[in-house]
């Protein structure tokens, strides 16, 4: 990891879950299907990134029962949103050149 | 790990779409609820004016715009306390405060209006909220506004003694449609 730069959430699936879940506002919880239709993406697929995500401390997940049917809750914990804030500031960071190398940020 | 600008670059951009997007999806849920009540409003009245008498209509406006009016209001704390966007709801429920006593002051100077003529006028004042609305904030109700509005002249021209039932159904119906539409959006 470099200047904020997470690898965890980095990876273009996560990356969008984890934007879509920071524009909502902090705390507000979103359905798994209202997710799944905002990406694309099917229930398999999702729920392997929510997993890691959760696995990492940046989202929570809350299962219940509405009308006798599973309902799964999502929402952005607030080390989760702070990491995405990093994140997104560090990929700023590369494109101004604001990191010593201008093409490249290793770790 | 290493990233390049473009990567960054596609990163952010990809990051930019899936914001706006569920920031859209965040104000047509709260769109959705007001253009179902207040189409629902229209419906009942015009319907009333059809169905019934004008004089039904015109008492069903005199107590049904005020709870519409609270419960705007309510729906706008309700807004602010969930998506803390108090200055927003404030902002729209001023433009709105500052519409109605606008159109209550011209009506003031240009009566004696006719039921047809009233009607005609509130609903440009309020399609001119709706497109207001789209203008600084969501772009659906530019189009919705406009839309209203030469639904609405239409009518007022060639509907004739019609013209409540097609207020019901185009304006209203209209109205409730697009409600419904931005719900299903969100669903």
């Amino acid at each position: 990891m470099n200047n904020g730069f997470d690898e965890v959430i980095h990876q273009p699936v996560r990356l969008r879950i984890m934007a879509t879940l920071a524009a909502r506002p902090a705390g507000d919880p979103v359905d798994f299907p209202w997710l799944k239709r905002m990406l694309s993406l099917t229930d398999g697929n999702l729920g392997a990134h929510l997993l890691t995500l959760e696995k990492a401390g940046y989202v929570t997940m809350e299962k219940s029962f509405v009308d006798r049917r599973p309902k799964t809750s999502v929402t952005l914990s607030p080390t989760g949103r702070a990491a995405f804030i990093r994140h997104v500031a560090s990929l700023e960071a590369i494109l101004t050149g604001a990191v010593g190398d201008e093409s490249k940020i290793e770790d | 790990m290493s990233i390049s600008t473009e990567e960054a670059a596609q990163a952010l951009a990809s990051v930019k779409e899936a914001m706006g997007r569920a920031r859209l999806a965040q104000s047509y849920e709260v769109a959705s609820v007001m253009t179902l009540l207040w189409g629902g409003i229209w419906m009942v009245c015009y319907g009333a004016g059809w169905l019934v008498s004008r004089e039904l209509a015109g008492a069903l406006w005199t107590g049904l715009v005020p709870i519409g009016g609270v419960l705007t209001g309510l729906w706008c704390v309700r807004v602010k306390r969930r998506h803390g966007e108090g200055q927003t709801a404030a902002r729209i429920g001023e433009m709105a405060l500052a519409l109605w006593l606008f159109g209550f002051l011209l009506l003031h100077l240009v009566r004696p209006l006719s039921y047809v003529q009233i009607s005609a006028y509130w609903t440009l004042v309020s399609m001119l909220g709706y497109v207001l609305l789209g203008i600084a904030y969501v772009r659906f109700y530019l189009w919705l506004g406009i839309g209203v509005t030469l639904l609405m002249l239409a009518i007022y021209s060639w509907a004739g003694p019609w013209f409540d039932a097609g207020m019901t159904l185009g304006c209203g119906g209209t109205l409730v449609l697009a409600g419904g539409w931005l719900k299903w959006k969100t669903r």
